[in-house]
């Protein structure tokens, strides 16, 4: 009974956890680590040293001040700046980048093996019926 | 017609720009700060993005983000560590976005951003020369 009280007086400050000053300096930090500065593209605005990359970050940190939400700020670079200045792409975007490259190498993979194991296979069976013998002394002439 | 819709056109599109030049840049929305202390370690060189100062104030390090590498060097800006240096900037996250940056050893004040935080050295409507301090 005790420990339900107790999920009970935990449970707020958890849900509030976000608006505690260190929630937000991780919440700035995740969001700064989520866009590639958009004058160059190489590299996370939170590393990035340049001019439009303080810009951001200084949009970034007012607008959780101003209670936007992660979605919304995401959404507003991305009309700004395009799909590209996200570090990781959403969509079917993240498939192609995370997922579709490990299943070809996979498949290559299994492929590979298969047609190890059918050769191997092909050349340890005994010669077909009517093949010329060629005596294993005989050599090739060149 | 044409050519009164051509004008009107132009009229607006003149507005526009004129209005756009007086916005503020996001980093004015940012606190102001002053920062005094010593010069512990400057980050300058080439194509390695914008330098920076790292201040020594009391018992910690602050770092200061300065502005265009070609702008520094066309105002003959030239810190050393262990110089003594006064800054005034807009707080953001741990650091610095340096205003105005003063070494008392050598009088020099160096100004990087006007009242509305836009980039002295950026041209155009987003600072542009025209807001340059003379050398």
């Amino acid at each position: 009974m005790n420990r339900r009280y107790a999920l009970f007086a935990i449970l707020p400050m958890l849900l509030s956890a976000g608006d505690s000053p260190s929630g937000r300096s991780a919440r700035i930090a995740a969001l700064e680590e989520t866009f590639l500065a958009p004058c160059c593209y190489s590299e996370p605005i939170s590393r990035h040293r340049s001019e439009v990359a303080l810009q951001m970050k200084a949009e970034i940190a007012r607008w959780v001040d101003e209670g936007k939400t992660d979605r919304e700020i995401i959404d507003t670079y991305k009309q700004r700046y395009g799909a590209r200045v996200l570090v990781e792409p959403e969509g079917s975007q993240w498939w192609w980048m995370h997922v579709v490259p490990w299943a070809v190498l996979l498949l290559g993979l299994a492929f590979t093996v298969r047609l190890m194991r059918r050769m191997s296979a092909r050349n340890g069976l005994p010669q077909a019926a009517g093949a010329a013998d060629i005596p294993s002394d005989q050599g090739w002439d060149v | 017609m044409k050519r009164f819709l051509f004008l009107t056109g132009l009229v607006v599109a003149g507005l526009a720009l004129g209005q756009s030049s007086d916005t503020q840049a996001p980093i004015a929305g940012s606190p102001k700060v002053e920062v005094k202390g010593k010069i512990e370690k400057i980050w300058i060189s080439r194509g390695q993005g914008m330098p920076s100062l790292q201040v020594r104030t009391g018992d910690k390090t602050v770092s200061v983000a300065l502005g265009s590498m070609r702008y520094l060097m066309e105002q003959d800006f030239n810190p050393k560590a262990g110089d003594e240096v006064a800054v005034t900037g807009y707080k953001l996250n741990d650091g610095v976005v340096a205003i105005t940056v003063t070494l008392p050893a050598t009088g020099k004040v160096l100004r990087l951003r006007d009242e509305a935080g836009r980039p002295v050295w950026m041209g155009g409507r987003r600072g542009g020369p025209m807001n340059r301090p003379p050398k």
